[in-house]
């Protein structure tokens, strides 16, 4: 702990200093790592800890810039670095197609070398590097570990009341639907707000289309799959459920729709792998209140959450101890077990994790995963399809055929 | 070699000087360079001819942002130099307290934007603010929700950019008022013309150089409005109170959009100088009447 | 002001000044009233009663203790970080300014009108537009993000109602002053430092009033060029709130930490307002 008077000594004499003429910055010793992050809050900030110790049992030293402000305040700061001509050692965030923009801009590292070298990223998903990888294969990004998307949460009691299991598929959950609305149960919970919105859209059509058309359609723009029934049908189960919400839905916010399914008020909520712990939080019993399972299909869908790693224009063992340290099994477990999402490395230790992510770790293995569909298009993009659902689920009069052919025009024109 | 004074002088400009035409005029033609080209997080010097003019008018954001500049002027302009002008007339009425009530009017011009929006956020906040106390003095069906809806947030910004204002605009007014030969009003009991008249048909024309004063003045901090809307609503709900300050910094420092930015700082710039060109006609005219 | 206004009159003039002024002061007397009491009561009671059992501890865990980001140390680091900026960057500015007024009132320059116009227009253009080239040109010095970077910013948007007021006081000052320098052999900076500074004491107040309210006040400046080292108070204390209204709202400590941040302006206003009021006119009246 330093006094807080060395601070102001220390303050000081930096200011006589850079007012003596030597206004350049000090550069940092080679062993250092800048890291961004906005892991500030309990089980995030603990999570995060465990990552900053092992950098620094690797003999390196761990410098953090936590913005208060979060995302927003995180990203302005690293794309002020950036343009400032003194980028960061690694920017934690969703990891995705800002990670090429920047890459093909010359700004970010190839990591691919090292990771190769010293046989970092064998067991790490395909797709999961896909997204953050130039076309002739530089890589500019590492994914820590993966946040569910396409969880289907559902209420057992809500199933019980009306004699059902709970459904395997699309087709089964809307024939079930009349059954449970009979039952007075809400049969689908939804909070009509765009990022929600596409999480059960994107959701919905991972299971019509499975997994080599989700690549085929996000990542390669593949006019076939945009144009193809699967698409369709994803908005006509989209209408369908829009029929059969509750009046409240509009702008609900995620946690007060998975109120729903805690009060038992709802049978299925399709939401990331961030409500499980919402619901223990609300005194929810795993398996005696709530189950979870894919939201229909077998193809899970995860966002690859990692750190964009800077090129710093010199060689750094600060940043290399950071790679590996963010590709160890071990570190990775330690940090999903906090923060409640998987390993990013198939091979890492899973058995301390909850039920539900285990469920997913082992879709993992066996290579039942796609990216989220958000890091694979522009934000852009992400904004038009947001306004495009928002639209489709209020407005009753827009056709299915409509909205398909709208959102495969978005799709194919992003850039 | 002694150099003479005068030579000395002009020398002692010269760091000004630098300064000012690095600082301002290579920086301005530099963001409207950037402006032509499709910069992303680093400047590329790749001709882009009007493509990001054309993006950003097709960018619904931009338009409320640059829509929000009028509303949120036009109010703020308005109820400043109204208020302001009530009370530095009736301070004029040679009140009791007058330092004392000059004092509590003029010094939220000393607070930040930063203050003024973060005690505003409080009072305004329904569930701990205004809404709330006024509920519990048994007022059930109160709302007061202004931040919360996106059509009315607006208004926050008005309330709060008002309070902190409105005192700047008095003492300029009070000292216009102060500087006006008193034989007027020697000369108005004589014709027992009534006070509100004088002050409508002569004070207020004879004023009227401090007012545009007054408006260069306010007219500015309405260009600039950025921490206010960054603290008090964050530019919500959605984009409904986003300014054209506030876009131009976020395309620049969290959308990466170089290019994008520089077009609309472009414009705000463009929309400076016809505030000017503006000022100056009703100088004029002022000076005319 | 001799025609007797009706008592009713008089009575509407009171009230309508006792309302206003109620509106003025009201918002920051519940922003003291709360930072007095304790957080639980600052999250349960209604903002206009009066705290329970007041006491200043909110103020001591905003200035030590409170959290920013992972960081939790309070804001006292964020407040000698502004007032390191503050001071360089205001006696730079008045130093400048000072010479620039002086070299320009009174030595009748070739040009002379030439740079105040180019200084005065520069001062009109808003911030945005020059911010993402002068991030760049500090990059080039290597300098983005220092002490260096925020005080040259400060300085470089200070200067021309600076040089303004400093050369309007000069223009006032009677041209003997000079003639009777130079007589004696005195170079320009000799005149400047023995004859003219003597006599700018009451200018220096005004302009510095100015400049110390100003670059104590700034926001945007502080987020983009002193990054996180030199982080001034007022951003540390936007996203200070910004982390509670996530977690448990600390009501009395945002309230405290925001008071702290407007003490030394508030002080320099109470204390020295007549100077404080020429201060803010001063640059509006030629303006």
């Amino acid at each position: 702990m330093r006094t807080e008077f060395n601070e102001i000594g220390r303050r000081s004499l930096a200011a006589l200093v850079i007012m003596a003429g030597a206004g350049v910055a000090v550069p940092a010793v080679a062993e250092d790592v800048e890291v961004i992050h906005w892991l500030h809050t309990g089980s995030e900030s603990a999570a995060i800890q465990h990552v900053a110790n092992a950098v620094e049992a690797r003999g390196s030293t761990w410098v953090e810039i936590v913005p208060p402000d979060g995302v927003s305040g995180a990203n302005a700061l690293f794309t002020s670095r950036i343009a400032g001509g003194n980028p960061p050692g690694a920017m934690f965030g969703s990891i995705g197609k800002q990670a090429i923009d920047l890459g093909e801009q010359g700004l970010m590292r190839n990591i691919r070398p090292l990771a190769d070298a010293e046989n970092l990223i064998a067991t790490v998903p395909q797709f999961a590097l896909d997204i953050v990888s130039s076309q002739d294969g530089e890589l500019y990004a590492i994914p820590l570990a993966f946040e569910t998307q396409n969880f289907m949460w559902y209420s057992i009691p809500a199933f019980e009341k009306a004699g059902l299991q709970p459904p395997s598929n699309w087709g089964e959950f809307l024939e079930q639907a009349p059954v449970l609305q009979e039952a007075g149960i809400i049969p689908i919970a939804v909070g009509a707000q765009a990022w929600q919105m596409r999480i059960l859209h994107f959701s919905i059509l991972a299971a019509e289309i499975g997994q080599s058309d989700f690549m085929d359609l996000y990542l390669r723009k593949d006019e076939s799959v945009a144009k193809g029934d699967g698409v369709h049908n994803s908005f006509r189960i989209l209408r369908e459920l829009s029929q059969m919400a509750d009046a409240g839905n509009a702008n609900r916010a995620w946690n007060d729709t998975l109120g729903l399914i805690a009060d038992d008020r709802a049978a299925i909520f399709v939401m990331g792998s961030w409500a499980g712990g919402e619901l223990a939080a609300m005194g929810e019993v795993y398996g005696a209140d709530w189950g979870c399972s894919i939201a229909g299909g077998d193809t899970w869908v995860v966002g690859a959450t990692g750190f964009m790693i800077p090129d710093l224009g010199r060689e750094s063992s600060g940043q290399d101890d950071f790679i590996r340290t963010i590709l160890d099994p071990a570190v990775q477990t330690a940090f999903s077990i906090e923060k409640g999402s998987i390993p990013s490395r198939t091979d890492a230790d899973t058995s301390q994790l909850s039920k539900c992510s285990q469920m997913v770790s082992a879709g993992m293995v066996e290579g039942r995963g796609v990216p989220n569909a958000n890091s694979m298009v522009s934000g852009d993009a992400q904004g038009q399809i947001g306004d495009l659902l928002m639209n489709f689920w209020s407005d009753q009069s827009v056709s299915p055929e409509d909205a398909a052919s709208d959102f495969a025009r978005i799709v194919l024109n992003d850039y | 070699m002694k150099l003479r004074p005068r030579t000395v002088a002009s020398l002692a400009l010269v760091p000004t000087i630098l300064l000012t035409v690095i600082g301002y005029y290579v920086s301005i033609l530099w963001t409207v360079g950037l402006s032509f080209t499709p910069s992303r997080i680093l400047p590329v010097a790749r001709w882009a001819g009007f493509d990001m003019y054309e993006r950003l008018f097709q960018t619904e954001r931009w338009h409320v942002a640059y829509t929000n500049l009028y509303i949120f002027g036009g109010l703020y302009i308005g109820f400043c130099l109204v208020i302001g002008l009530g009370l530095a007339i009736a301070l004029d009425q040679s009140v009791r307290g007058r330092s004392f009530f000059q004092t509590i009017f003029l010094y939220p011009v000393a607070l930040s934007f930063i203050v003024t929006g973060l005690a505003w956020r409080w009072l305004l906040n329904p569930t701990t603010g205004l809404q709330d106390f006024v509920r519990g003095l048994g007022f059930e069906s109160f709302t007061l929700d202004l931040l919360s809806s996106p059509d009315r947030a607006i208004f926050t910004l008005v309330i709060a950019g008002v309070w902190h204002s409105a005192g700047l605009t008095m003492v300029i007014l009070f000292a216009g008022l102060q500087s006006i030969d008193q034989e007027i009003w020697q000369a108005s009991r004589v014709d027992c013309i009534p006070r509100w008249r004088m002050y409508w048909h002569v004070v207020l024309p004879m004023l009227w150089p401090v007012v545009v004063t007054c408006l260069v003045l306010l007219g500015m901090q309405v260009v600039r409005s950025y921490d206010l809307v960054v603290v008090l609503t964050g530019g919500g709900p959605g984009y409904s109170t986003d300014v054209p300050a506030k876009f131009i910094v976020d395309h620049y420092f969290e959308r990466q959009n170089v290019g994008l930015a520089s077009a609309a700082a472009t414009l705000l710039l463009l929309t400076v100088v016809a505030l000017f060109v503006l000022v100056s006609i009703l100088r004029r005219k002022g000076a005319a009447t | 002001m001799s025609t007797r206004p009706s008592m009713i009159g008089r009575f509407g003039l009171y009230a309508f000044l006792l309302v206003t002024a109620a509106f003025f002061a009201i918002p920051l007397l519940i922003v003291f009233l709360t930072a007095l009491k304790d957080s639980d009561e600052a999250r349960a009671a209604s903002i206009f009663l009066l705290p329970g059992s007041p006491d200043f501890e909110a103020f001591r865990v905003a200035w030590l203790e409170a959290c920013i980001g992972r960081e939790c140390s309070g804001i006292s680091g964020r407040f000698w970080n502004s007032v390191i900026i503050t001071v360089l960057s205001t006696s730079i500015s008045l130093l400048l300014a000072s010479i620039n007024g002086f070299a320009l009132a009174m030595w009748d320059l070739r040009r002379g009108g030439l740079v105040l116009g180019l200084l005065l227009i520069g001062a009109f253009v808003p911030y945005q537009v020059m911010i993402y080239p002068l991030v760049r040109i500090f990059a080039l010095g290597g300098m983005h993000q220092t002490l260096t970077a925020i005080v040259v910013v400060h300085v470089l948007f200070g200067l021309p109602i600076l040089t303004l007021i400093f050369r309007n006081f000069y223009v006032g000052l009677p041209p003997e002053l000079i003639k009777a320098g130079r007589v004696d052999g005195a170079g320009f900076f000799q005149i400047y430092r023995f004859i003219v500074m003597p006599m700018s004491l009451n200018v220096a107040i005004v302009a510095g009033i100015i400049s110390v309210t100003g670059v104590w006040n700034d926001y945007l400046l502080g987020l983009i060029f002193a990054g996180p080292s030199w982080q001034p108070m007022t951003v540390s204390v936007a996203s200070l709130s910004a982390t509670a209204s996530s977690g448990v709202p600390e009501h009395n400590v945002n309230m405290a930490a925001t008071l702290l941040t407007a003490l030394p302006p508030l002080l320099l206003y109470l204390v020295s307002g007549r100077y404080f009021v020429r201060g803010v006119t001063s640059g509006a009246v030629k303006g």
